[in-house]
């Protein structure tokens, strides 16, 4: 095995990338060049995350600036479409609320309005007539209601009696 | 000295109260002590088409059996009467009859105030009809039956709460 070859196994060892049946055979071999080797891949992974962390430390780390940087510029027309879909939407409701209530309203003062159709729901508690019959009949308008009519036979004067 | 005008206002403005109290139930009684009634008469006739204008508010009780046996109708007169609870009024009515009516005061029927009237027409001493009925605030009652010249009499009585 030349050095390049073995200098591989050792970084693989060292990164635990090789297969653990391979990683313990080799682990059996090594000699004392190969674990000061070690002992400096150990001191430079230790001297790399210190000098990382240093430097994540000093500034502050800002994802977004870089992500931002890379996405493709938005088109100013869909953001000002955005802005306006909402308040379209709003107004619609505003425009058919004020039109409901509106309405509402106006039927409100229709009927209160609405000339007076002669409707009674009369009750006749008493009836008497000077003759021989008598009858109260409900006329009923196109709209259903009912005006009461009370008819009764006339009579000639000297029929008529004093009730 | 702050104290008495404080006091003197809480009395005043209890002093309104009470006399609003007070006026309320008498407004309010006042209008169910009276009522307005307009008494048409009305000519049918069986000749011709004709149908007074005055009448347009009674077209569709006047144009529907039984009194669509008459083909014309016409306004001889109304008569706008002021009624009192109990006190009876007299009025002239066409053919040398007379008309009394009087408002017996009011029955609540759902929370509405309806109208208890005697109508009794008369021809002398001699009653020729007398009845008491109950009428919806503004509602209007028909009578028919009085032979008048060569046609039919009819009787329309709208009342209301009120003078």
């Amino acid at each position: 095995m030349n050095r390049a070859t073995r200098d591989q196994l050792l970084s693989r060892l060292h990164d635990g990338e090789l297969p653990e049946g391979e990683a313990e055979a080799l682990r059996l071999e090594l000699t004392d060049e190969d674990q000061q080797k070690l002992h400096a891949l150990s001191e430079v992974d230790a001297l790399l995350a210190h000098t990382l962390s240093a430097e994540a430390d000093a500034g502050e780390l800002d994802l977004w600036a870089g992500i931002e940087a890379q996405l493709p510029a938005a088109p100013a027309q869909n953001q000002s479409t955005k802005g306006r879909i909402l308040p379209l939407i709003r107004r619609r409701t505003v425009q058919v609320t004020a039109l409901l209530s509106t309405l509402a309203a106006a039927a409100g003062l229709v009927l209160l309005l609405r000339p007076a159709v002669p409707s009674n729901r009369c009750d006749i508690e008493e009836l008497d007539v000077a003759g021989h019959n008598a009858t109260v009949i409900a006329v009923s308008d196109d709209n259903g209601h009912e005006t009461a009519l009370i008819w009764f036979d006339h009579q000639e004067t000297d029929e008529w009696e004093s009730l | 000295m702050g104290k008495p005008v404080k006091s003197r206002s809480i009395k005043s403005l209890c002093l309104l109260v009470a006399l609003v109290a007070a006026a309320l139930p008498q407004e309010a009684m006042a209008a169910n002590d009276s009522a307005a009634c307009t008494v048409r008469f009305i000519h049918a006739k069986h000749e011709g088409t004709a149908f007074d204008p005055k009448l347009e508010p009674l077209r569709e009780q006047l144009t529907r059996p039984p009194l669509s046996s008459w083909k014309s109708f016409s306004l001889l007169g109304e008569q706008k009467i002021s009624l009192h609870a109990l006190t009876p009024t007299d009025f002239a009515v066409p053919g040398d009859h007379q008309g009394r009516l009087e408002f017996l005061g009011t029955v609540e029927s759902n929370g509405k105030q309806r109208l208890r009237l005697r109508w009794q027409l008369l021809d002398g001493a001699a009653r020729l009809m007398s009845t008491v009925f109950v009428i919806d605030d503004g509602g209007t009652v028909l009578q028919a039956g009085i032979k008048h010249e060569q046609g039919l009499l009819v009787l329309g009585t709208t009342c209301k709460l009120g003078s």
